[in-house]
Parts: structure tokens; C-alpha cells; sequence
């Protein structure tokens, strides 16, 4: 699994930033500038991106019913709504409290197994590695809901059947509020600040550690002096990416935030738009507010992308930084690995199976009473198997369509000399800052009258726009490693640039390619975002289908469901695994 | 379109006056950047020409701007009398008839060697025995028929360069393009390769347009160098003419080894002196064309002799500094007060260090070149 983890380092390198910058500079090569290339796909991001997000903006000073005839007309009536009063703006507040509450725990979190990871003789650091990671690989939204029966004050599992325990009507644990969310989104953010750090920490020249225990500092003065601060960049951008990212969630305060308690802004925008009467002026006024936090996040992170940059220390691989050797300490490290796994991992998939598998809402662990009846009822039910289907031929086609978009983005950006090859490369960066809920309001805006609306096409569409990003930098990172002669050979050789970027650039690219493919079909099967926004009931997908029943307080159901999905979540995972296996051998050729 | 490539790609249709190369007034820019400051040369058919020059002075440039990597910001290149490459039309590098090895070898790693060199036959309209028979005859040219099935990373440097000299020649080039193509093997292996190349080239009779920073490979494959500096040609010529007639310090300092002088030419009488502004040195020079004024002189160690004489003509007392013992004859290094020159001296030559000698300077073989330039 950490062949598949080591793209989103890659992603985060400040590598794809930095020729496109170079290129640019004076004395470098004039490359040539593939019009017939570049003005398509330009076309393409404008319509996939710029035009969503230009149609927001135009969504949120209209005023009308959408869906009517008549359309709209100009009002700022939403606009005033949103950014004058206060309920929105406490949301907005509080929307940003909560990301950067969940980013400085994740981070925290994150950096600190990282370090374990990499400078100590932690046992079974294989092992413990796969669980800090596996979230990555799980959707956040079906933790959610298993957290939800775990944690709930009234009837979740841990409450209940403590309570027997300790004989008591004591309330242990609460997870329906803000603490909880934030407990339940950081689980699934520490493997990016786990990830972005630990990257750091391996690329430090273990020569600056070593000075620092020669010149008489133990390890803890050495971690806390030398290793923190050279990693502190690292630690930045994995804060403020991590803040955007939460910034956006929709399904965690979805499902635990009550009817009246605390709910961030992107929950607010599918309520405007779900509950009666739907506001899709309002919607798109929060989506602008919630564009701007991003934006500004993305910013952040940026700078300390090209912070992080120049702390890269290049030195000759081959000699390994000093293992710390836990002692005592052992213990301590190791149950907290132990109790990560646990809270992460177990505890949520053994709620669901137990969940699932009751034929009553029963959480009480002394009247459990098994049985498979939920699974064949809902298995069989033709909403869930069409919207497998649909799931299905998302988590294919998305990712699919974004690496073949990512390799010509990725060609444009880093062998092309052409003059608009800058606004390509910030276009298809774009959607990093873009939470898929406000992308998906700009495309209702903007495709609600078009045939497409309403079909699994428009969900293609947007998943397109949301995941674009990684295939085109994973692309990229994989483009710089190869020499361009290998490309240029190919065109003095009579080949045209279809048939090279076919035969060669793909070809050689694959493995980056190949990561980027199950990446983008992870996220693309357990997404919900946007499905959320434009689902219609024929191009219903499961986690909509998980979010139905959770709102129709059949957690049974969303319960098996949720596996099911999971359990497409895992194979695709063994398969890339497999495929993995296939592309280091042809690598090594 | 079509037509033009057909012209391009056959040497035999032009008339045997076209050069097979043209490059009028080229220029290359990047920003603000000029990395290549309007040259012309042409090249003939079958000719071996190689771009010489310093890392930077625009050789490698021009090169892609003939393959079509590159685009020109001015002047004009054509392939056997047609135009490929103008600031409004640029011809795409498949369509010049051209074929280019490069510094890199651009093996592809996920191909094997026989589909690396057929890479270039297909949509020529072939059929499959035919491409693989071509295939098989351009790597029995370089002697790798037995690696055919093999991987490109599976092979050495050396093999390497033989698949890309292979995969460059298949596709029947008007011109081969050569980009500092032995600069990644080890010595002893780049000489041989060196004699391989020409040879494969005068077997095959094709142009071939060579870039190389090294003078030596300049010198022993080239029918004619062009010597580059900072964008421009400093000079065009055969190796021998470049090397016995270089036409500025540049050059005299580039190619081979060299004493410079730097003072005045001056007449007296029939007989004309060069005077070294700071050290007093006077030589007598017989060059008859050079203005009196300021001038260089340039003479090479080989035409300074070492002697214990001090009355011949043109000899000066020095020191000597240093003696390398080469083998087939030394490398002395003489101090004349204030000056050092390098002299070839022969096998047997010895002496010890900080010992008076007297080097004596031919009076024939004293190039006098123009002060101005390059300092």
C-alpha cells in the first residue's frame, strides 16, 4: 500500500511548481508550442472548471425559481442574505475554526507517527504504517456513520453496553457534536500530515542529525532543535492543505451534526438546496464565501510548498539516519499505535458489521441477535444495485478521463514552449481549491437546462473537474524524471505527436499514471460532495444511497451499504497492488 | 506539404549544385536572451560539417533548430534547397528528412533495440518483413544484430550509442544530426567510436551535421569546422586551415594549444618586428599582410624550438619551469621573464627545473592576428 502513498508525496512536491517557472526564465530552451494541442484542452479546463465556478458567482446575485420557465433575474437579495447576516457569518467562523482545529490535530498527530516511523525502532513498523495510512483509502463519510453508532450520547454501542458495565445511566462518550467531528475528520486526515511530513523527514540529510548528537545533544534536544525546525515547512503545508480540504467536508458534520446544533458552511449549502423551499441563489452565495476561505488556504499552502522547497536537502542516498532506540518508551509508543489502529480501524468496522447484521435497531450487545437479512434485502434492492452500477462506471470512467486529460496537461506544462501553458497549469490547479460542493453548485447553475442534467454524465463531469488535479501532477512529476530526448527522438523519427505521446510519453510515464488511476477511483467511488448536489434518481450512486437511508434512519442499511462500498474501496486497492507488482517489473527493464 | 517533404527527403531530387543544407541569417532568441546571433553556412552533399564551440555559444541550438525542436526568431534554414524553418513557417521535424542522434542516446527503455531502430519505418507504408529487414541491416551496419531482442537499459553506453547511430540512420535521412554524441562515453571508448562514426558515415554517404565541444573529435572527423563563440560563427574552415590559420584569438585559443602575445606590429625597413607592450620581447615576424598597430601573436608549441644557442634569430633566455614526459615527446613549460610558453619539446629533450635555456621562436610560424576581439 505504500507504493500507492508515495504519489500523494509526489503530488506535494514543490517539483511541478518550479520547471514550468524555470522554463520561463531567460536562457532557457523555446520549445515548441503545439497549438493544436493546447487551445482543446484549454477549452476543456475553461468548460470543466472556469465556467463552474464563473456560473456560482452568477447563481449567487440571481434571484427566482430555478427550475421554472420564467428563470431568473439579477438580485442581490442572496448576497445580502449571506454576507450581512450573522447566522452566516458565525458559520463561516465557525466553519474555519473547525478546519483549522482538524488541521492542527492532524498535523500534529501525523508528524509525530512520522518521526516515530522513520527515527525509531518502533516493532512492527510495517504493520502500524498500513494503519496510520489505510484512512487514506476509506471514505470519512462511512466512518462517519459508524462513529455515529459507536458514539452516540443516546443509543450508540460504546454508551449502551458501558453503561451495563458500570452500572450507571452515565452518558461516556458524545461524538453527535462539534468535538466530534473533529475527532472523526482528524482519523482521516492524520495520514496526509503523516504522509507530507514523513516525506521531509526521509529526504533530510541525516548528516544534520548526526552533527547535532556529535556536538553533545541527546535525542530529544536533537528532535526538538535540528529535526522539528527542518521540517517545520513540511508541517505547514500539510497544516494548511489539510485546512482546506476540511474547510469543504460535507459528509462528517452531515451525519454528526444535529438538526440544531453547529453545522459548517458546506452542510448549509446542501440544506439551502434540499430543504424545502431550495435556495439556489443561497447556495451559490455560500459557495462563494467558501471559495474565498479555500482560495486563501490554497494560498497558504502554496507558500509553504515553496517554503518546504528550500529546505530540500539533496544528499547521496545510501546512509540512514540514526535509530533511536525506545527503550522503556517502547510500550508507550507502541499502545499508542495500538489504540490509533484501534479507534481508526477496528472499532468503526466491527460497529458496522454488528450494525448491519441486526435485525433491529439494537445496539445493546446482550439482546445481539445476527442475521443476513439486511444484507439480501438491500443487496437485492434495485436502487442499491443500479447505483453499484452507476458507482461502478464512475470509479472507471473518472479516472480514466482524468489521466488521459492529466498526460497532455502534463505535455503542455512541461515539454511544450507555449505561451498559455501557464494559464493551463493554474487552471488544472484550481480545483485543489475548490470544495466539490461549491463545484457542484456552479454546475447545477450551469448545466440545469442542458440534457445532461440529471444523467450520470454531469456526475462524470464534475468528478472530471474535482480529481483533474492529481492526474495532471502526478503526470507532471513523472514527465520531469524523463529525459526529453526520448520524446524529441520519437518526433525526428517521423512519428507525430499523437503517436508519440501513445507509443512513448504514456508508456513511460505509466507507473505515475497507473498511481494516479487508483487514486482518482478511490476518491471517485466513495465521493459524495458532489453527488450529493447533482444526483438525480437515475444516476444514483451509493454513497447517496448510504446518505438516504441515513436520513431515513435506516442505519441497518447504510450500514451494509457502506461495507459494500468499502469492500470496492479495498479490492480496488489489491488490484493496484497487483499492478503495482507489474509495473516495477517493467520498470526495472 | 507532401511535396515539400518528398524534396526534402531525397537528396538525389535536387540538382547536385544544392547544398543540402542552408542556414541564412539564423537567429534564436528566448526572452530577451539572443542565443544565436545570425549565422549563415552551408553544408554539401555528403559533406561531414561540425559545429564546434564552448558550452553555451549556441551550437546544440542551432542543431535543434535545424531538427525542428526548436523555432528560429529570424533568417532562413533549407534542406536540399527547401525551406524548412522561417519566423512564419516552421516545417515539423518528420517532415524535413532529417534523422538526429542524440547527447543523451534516447534509447527508449520500454522498447526493444530492433523496435527502437524500426520505430522510425512505420507509416512509411512498409510491410512488416520489410521493416524488420531494415531493421536487421542498419543494426548489422553497427554490429548489433545479436541484441535485436534485448531492452535499450539492458545494453551498455557504447551499445547504446550504436542502437541510436542505428535508429538515425534506417529512416534514409537527407541529414544526420549528430548532438554531442560521444560526450557520454569514457575515453578510450570515444576514440573508437569516433573512427566507427566516420566510417559508418562515408559508408553511407550521407550529411551528416556534427556538434561537439571537443576540438580533437572536430579536428579528425570533420571535412569543416564551424567554430562558434556567443551566438556567432568566429570562423569556418577545414580542421587543418583552422588549426595552421586560425583568423582570431578565439580560435587560436580553442582549437589546439597556443602562446599569445599581446603588442605592436611594427615596419622597419624590408623587415617587420612584433614588440611585447609590457615585457620588451621583440620577435621577427614574416607575415607580410598585417597592418602595423596593435596585433596578437599567436605561435603554437610545436614551432618553438628549445636550444642552448643563444644567437639564432628570435631567441630569448628563459627558465625552465616544468618538463612533462609524455611519451613520444615532452611538454615544457618556459619562463621568458615574465611570459610562459608552452613548447613541444622532443622524447629525449631533458633538463632540470629552474635551468637557463633559450627558446627560439620561427619567424614563419609567428600568426599575426588583430588585437581586437576578444580579450
Amino acid at each position: 500500500m505504500t507504493d500507492i502513498t508515495t504519489l500523494v508525496e509526489a503530488e506535494h512536491a514543490p517539483a511541478p511548481g518550479t520547471p514550468q517557472r524555470a522554463s520561463r526564465a531567460p536562457g532557457a530552451r523555446r520549445a515548441r508550442t503545439y497549438p493544436y494541442l493546447v487551445w482543446p484542452v484549454l477549452a476543456v479546463l475553461v468548460v470543466l472548471i472556469a465556467v463552474p465556478v464563473v456560473a456560482m458567482f452568477y447563481g449567487a446575485v440571481q434571484d427566482g425559481n430555478l427550475g421554472s420557465p420564467k428563470g431568473t433575474s439579477f438580485s442581490l437579495r442572496a448576497l445580502a442574505q449571506v454576507y450581512l447576516g450573522w447566522p452566516y457569518i458565525s458559520t463561516l467562523l465557525g466553519t474555519v475554526g473547525l478546519a483549522l482545529a482538524v488541521a492542527l490535530l492532524s498535523t500534529a498527530i501525523g508528524s509525530l507517527f512520522a518521526w516515530i516511523m522513520s527515527r525509531t525502532d518502533v516493532r512492527f513498523r510495517k504493520f502500524f504504517e498500513l494503519t496510520v495510512i489505510a484512512p487514506l483509502f476509506l471514505s470519512p463519510f462511512i466512518g462517519a456513520i459508524a462513529w455515529m453508532t459507536l458514539g452516540a450520547p443516546k443509543s450508540g454501542m460504546i454508551n449502551v453496553n458501558l453503561r451495563h458495565v458500570f452500572g450507571t445511566d452515565f452518558t461516556l462518550i458524545d461524538v453527535m457534536n462539534v468535538p466530534g467531528m473533529i475527532f472523526v475528520m482528524t482519523m482521516y486526515y492524520v495520514p496526509y500530515g503523516y504522509l507530507l511530513v514523513g516525506a521531509a523527514l526521509r529526504n533530510m540529510d541525516p548528516s544534520l542529525e548526526d552533527a547535532s548528537y556529535i556536538n553533545g545533544n541527546g535525542h530529544l534536544r536533537t528532535a526538538f532543535r535540528v529535526t522539528l525546525p527542518l521540517v517545520r515547512p513540511a508541517m505547514a503545508a500539510a497544516f494548511f492543505f489539510i485546512a482546506v480540504l476540511s474547510t469543504g467536508v460535507f459528509s462528517v458534520p452531515g451525519v454528526l451534526g444535529g438538526r440544531d446544533g453547529f453545522v459548517p458552511l458546506a452542510v448549509r449549502i446542501y440544506r439551502a438546496t434540499e430543504v424545502f423551499p431550495s435556495d439556489y441563489a443561497v447556495a451559490a452565495s455560500i459557495g462563494t464565501m467558501l471559495f474565498i476561505v479555500t482560495i486563501i488556504g490554497v494560498f497558504f499552502y502554496r507558500r509553504a510548498v515553496a517554503n518546504a522547497a528550500r529546505f530540500v536537502t539533496v544528499s547521496g542516498r545510501g546512509f540512514r539516519p540514526r535509530i533511536i532506540k525506545l527503550g522503556s518508551w517502547r510500550w508507550v509508543v507502541t499502545t499508542v499505535l495500538v489504540i490509533n489502529f484501534v479507534v481508526a480501524i477496528v472499532l468503526p468496522y466491527i460497529a458496522l458489521v454488528i450494525v448491519s447484521l441486526t435485525p433491529y435497531a439494537q445496539t445493546d450487545f446482550t439482546k445481539l441477535n445476527l442475521s443476513l437479512n439486511n444484507f439480501t434485502a438491500v443487496l437485492t434492492a434495485p436502487k442499491v444495485m443500479e447505483a453499484s452500477w452507476n458507482t461502478l462506471l464512475l470509479g472507471i470512467g473518472s479516472p480514466t478521463a482524468c489521466v488521459v486529460l492529466g498526460v497532455l496537461i502534463a505535455f503542455i506544462t512541461v515539454r511544450s514552449g507555449s505561451p498559455i501553458k501557464g494559464i493551463i497549469d493554474y487552471l488544472a490547479t484550481i480545483p485543489l481549491a475548490i470544495p466539490g460542493l461549491v463545484l457542484a453548485t456552479g454546475m447545477i447553475w450551469l448545466y440545469i437546462r442542458t440534457p445532461i442534467y440529471g444523467t450520470l454524465w454531469i456526475l462524470l463531469v464534475a468528478h472530471v473537474a474535482a480529481y483533474l488535479t492529481h492526474a495532471s501532477r502526478l503526470a507532471s512529476n513523472g514527465l520531469i524524471q524523463i529525459d526529453k530526448s526520448l520524446e524529441e527522438a520519437s518526433i525526428v523519427n517521423g512519428a507525430s505527436l499523437p503517436r508519440t505521446l501513445w507509443r512513448i510519453t504514456t508508456p513511460l510515464i505509466r507507473p505515475s499514471l497507473l498511481s494516479a488511476w487508483i487514486l482518482i477511483f478511490i476518491f471517485s467511488v466513495r465521493e459524495i460532495n458532489e453527488a450529493i448536489m447533482l444526483y438525480s434518481a437515475r444516476s444514483n450512486v451509493l454513497s447517496v444511497v448510504t446518505w438516504d437511508y441515513m436520513q431515513n434512519g435506516q442505519i441497518r442499511q447504510a450500514a451494509v451499504v457502506g461495507i459494500l462500498q468499502t469492500i470496492g474501496l479495498i479490492l480496488g486497492v489489491l488490484v493496484a497492488r497487483y499492478a503495482f507488482r507489474v509495473k516495477l517489473t517493467s520498470a526495472s527493464l | 506539404m507532401t511535396t515539400s517533404f518528398s524534396t526534402a527527403a531525397s537528396p538525389q531530387a535536387g540538382a547536385r549544385s544544392v547544398p543540402a543544407l542552408e542556414v541564412k541569417d539564423l537567429r534564436i532568441s528566448y526572452g530577451a536572451v539572443e542565443a544565436v546571433k545570425g549565422i549563415s553556412f552551408t553544408v554539401e552533399q555528403g559533406e561531414f560539417v561540425t559545429l564546434l564551440g564552448p558550452s553555451g555559444c549556441g551550437k546544440t541550438t542551432t542543431l535543434r533548430c535545424i531538427a525542428g525542436l526548436e523555432a528560429p526568431s529570424g533568417g532562413v534554414i533549407r534542406i536540399n534547397g527547401t525551406e524548412v524553418a522561417s519566423v512564419t513557417r516552421q516545417l515539423s521535424p518528420d517532415r524535413r528528412g532529417i534523422n538526429m542522434v542524440f547527447q543523451s542516446y534516447a534509447v527508449w527503455p520500454h522498447l526493444t533495440v530492433e523496435q527502437n531502430v524500426a520505430y522510425g519505418l512505420h507509416g512509411k507504408k512498409l510491410d512488416r518483413s520489410e521493416i524488420r529487414r531494415r531493421a536487421l541491416a542498419a543494426l548489422e551496419l553497427v554490429g548489433l544484430e545479436k541484441f535485436a531482442d534485448r531492452y535499450g537499459t539492458e545494453l551498455s553506453g557504447g551499445q547504446q550509442q550504436r542502437v541510436a547511430v542505428a535508429r538515425a540512420t534506417v529512416t534514409d535521412p537527407a541529414i544526420i544530426l549528430f548532438d554531442e554524441p560521444l560526450s557520454n562515453l569514457d575515453a578510450g571508448l570515444r576514440e573508437r567510436m569516433r573512427a566507427e562514426l566516420l566510417s559508418l558515415q562515408r559508408q553511407i554517404g550521407r550529411t551528416a551535421i556534427y556538434v561537439t565541444h571537443d576540438q580533437s573529435e572536430a579536428m579528425a572527423m570533420s571535412d569543416k569546422i564551424i567554430l562558434m563563440n556567443n551566438g556567432a560563427i568566429d570562423q569556418q574552415a577545414t580542421p587543418r586551415e583552422l588549426y595552421n590559420r586560425p583568423r582570431t584569438r578565439f580560435a587560436a585559443d580553442f582549437v589546439g594549444t597556443t602562446n599569445v602575445l599581446e603588442g605592436v606590429l611594427e615596419t622597419v625597413g624590408e623587415r617587420r618586428f612584433f614588440r611585447d607592450g609590457e615585457q620588451g620581447i621583440e620577435l621577427a615576424v614574416s607575415d607580410r599582410d598585417a597592418a602595423d598597430g596593435a596585433a596578437i601573436a599567436v605561435t603554437r608549441p610545436e614551432h618553438i624550438r628549445l636550444t642552448t644557442d643563444t644567437n639564432s634569430l628570435n631567441a630569448l633566455p628563459g627558465k625552465v619551469l616544468s618538463v612533462e614526459f609524455l611519451g613520444s615527446r615532452c611538454d615544457v613549460s618556459v619562463d621568458v621573464p615574465g611570459i610562459r610558453f608552452r613548447i613541444e619539446a622532443p622524447a629525449g629533450f631533458e633538463a632540470a627545473v629552474g635551468s637557463p635555456i633559450t627558446v627560439v621562436f620561427d619567424p614563419d610560424a609567428i600568426l599575426i592576428l588583430p588585437a581586437t576581439g576578444q580579450a
